[in-house]
């Protein structure tokens, strides 16, 4: 069922090709300014305090991956307010039987973003040589890693996504939560401390990349942390749903 | 275009940034986010460094604060409406009116920059100012250069915006060229990274584009790395600019109009 839905899905975005191709070339596009901010940086400096190109590039590549993945599943969120709350298009979701989250999601997949993800293996490609070698667990536990870093994402937007049900606004709020995941891409020390707690503690961001990646580049001393981020990413995606959940049976239809 | 009519102009754009408080309240929080990022990231490069491509970190820390803040005053995104309006013919209506369109929305634009100068550029130059370790002017010349800057940088960005609105003459779908604009504004204008960063011939082929002409020349003016005696050259590139891309955008949209009228026969 699942899967007949995401393929309608793909067939629909896919029958306008030139449409598709533009926006994900576009996209790539403007994820590759931060390419160039790295390139740029690191061509004055050797390290920003003790980290390398490479380990910022590693860093960087694993913050692409998970937040790539996350835009080709999630892009429905961003629909949520305008589209279906004001728009009206969530009772016609709450009318069939299939799980109207699993529904928003599956309605808005976004596979045009699947070259951000490509973007973020190969920065992790580019930045294997300058790191010390990774052993078959390291590689094992990538997957794994990369879908906790959604889940991170995931379980903090569904989450914050919530309010729009009970304050029909346009959904400006995740955006700008959204945009804070910015400083997950580099290595946390570079923030002032109160920042830091804020990252790993508040909005746990901090464990969408940098601490996995210290894992990653032998970093020990997050190394409690690092390992403890797959069930910190399954806890957001759980708390995430069930405040989503617990939004939507305060749900009112706008009527319109 | 009378006198009344660009109150008028300057009038709308204000209402338009009045209308939606929610959103000036989220720009300047998003806006606080970015260039506290910046600001953060630049203070730990300077760990155990005296200079970075030849610049010292006040000068730096400064220059990425003061150049991504002013995007809330230049930054526009009039080329969507352009487009939309393009692309439904609804341009026909703005051709009817006895004022030029390029004219109206460059005022408008500016009466919009002007209420975000006020509600939110100024409210983010005084937290920043106040709570990061920046450096402002030592010369008191220097603010008046910086304003003259920041005037013409609204103009330049309005011209590039109209550009890219007006291909919708031509082009089907314009989330591709939104896209390459906010590519080619987020890697060339300054407003993310610092221009002195690139390599000299990248830096020669910027030298010549209009972008540097948004964020990096008033930024650049603000932290006095300009030399006084160059301030009046790169203010004239500015104007050089703002009135090129402005001519180019009158001519683009008149052969545009044409070849909208070929088609609706």
């Amino acid at each position: 069922m699942i899967l007949w839905y995401a393929s309608m899905r793909l067939r629909a975005r896919l029958a306008y090709r030139g449409d598709f191709a533009v926006q994900a070339l576009g996209d790539l596009l403007v994820a590759g300014i931060g390419l160039v901010f790295l390139a740029a940086i690191f061509s004055h400096v050797p390290d920003l305090l003790g980290w390398t190109f490479h380990e910022v590039l590693f860093i960087w590549g694993l913050a692409e991956t998970s937040t790539g993945l996350f835009f080709v599943l999630f892009q429905g969120l961003w629909a949520q307010n305008q589209r279906y709350i004001l728009g009206g298009e969530l009772d016609r979701l709450l009318l069939r039987p299939l799980d109207p989250y699993l529904q928003l999601l599956l309605d808005n997949l976004k596979p045009e973003d699947l070259p951000l993800v490509a973007l973020g293996l190969a920065m992790l490609a580019w930045a294997l040589p300058g790191l010390p070698p990774l052993g078959l667990l390291h590689l094992a536990m990538l997957p794994v890693v990369v879908l906790a870093g959604v889940g991170v994402l995931a379980g903090v937007l569904t989450g914050v996504s919530a309010v729009g049900f009970r304050l029909h606004h346009r959904g400006t709020a995740i955006n700008l939560v959204y945009q804070a995941s910015a400083f997950a891409r580099y290595p946390l020390p570079a923030f002032p401390r109160s920042l830091q707690r804020l990252l790993t503690w508040v909005l746990p961001f901090a464990f969408i990349s940098f601490l996995p990646a210290t894992w990653y580049l032998g970093r020990e001393e997050w190394r409690a942390l690092a390992l403890a981020q797959p069930l910190v990413g399954l806890g957001c995606a759980v708390a995430g749903l069930a405040l989503w959940r617990r939004g939507l049976r305060d749900y009112a239809s706008t009527g319109s | 275009m009378s006198a009344r009519v660009a109150a008028m102009s300057l009038r709308a754009g204000v209402s338009l940034l009045l209308a939606y408080r929610l959103e000036v309240a989220v720009t300047i929080a998003s806006a606080s986010l970015v260039a506290l990022l910046n600001w953060s990231l630049w203070t730990a490069l300077f760990v155990g460094r005296e200079t970075i491509a030849g610049r010292t970190a006040p000068e730096l820390t400064t220059y990425v604060v003061v150049a991504w803040i002013i995007t809330t005053f230049h930054g526009t995104r009039v080329d969507e409406l352009i487009a939309s309006r393009v692309r439904s013919g609804e341009v026909a209506v703005d051709l009817l009116r006895p004022w030029s369109w390029q004219r109206h929305l460059y005022l408008r634009e500016l009466g919009r920059a002007g209420a975000a100068l006020v509600l939110t550029t100024v409210p983010l130059a005084l937290w920043t100012g106040l709570l990061l370790d920046l450096r402002g002017p030592e010369r008191a010349s220097t603010w008046l250069w910086f304003g003259a800057s920041l005037f013409l940088a609204q103009a330049v960005s309005f011209g590039f915006a109209w550009l890219v609105g007006v291909a919708a003459f031509w082009l089907r779908n314009n989330v591709g060229l939104a896209h390459l604009k906010a590519t080619l504004i987020g890697t060339l204008s300054g407003a993310l990274i610092p221009l002195d960063l690139y390599p000299p011939a990248v830096r020669r082929v910027v030298d010549w584009l209009p972008f540097q002409g948004m964020s990096h020349t008033p930024a650049a003016i603000f932290v006095e790395t300009v030399a006084p005696e160059q301030i009046a050259a790169h203010l004239g590139v500015q104007l050089a600019w703002a009135l090129g891309l402005a001519l180019l955008g009158g001519l683009a949209f008149r052969a545009g109009c044409r070849s909208l009228v070929v088609q609706g026969g």
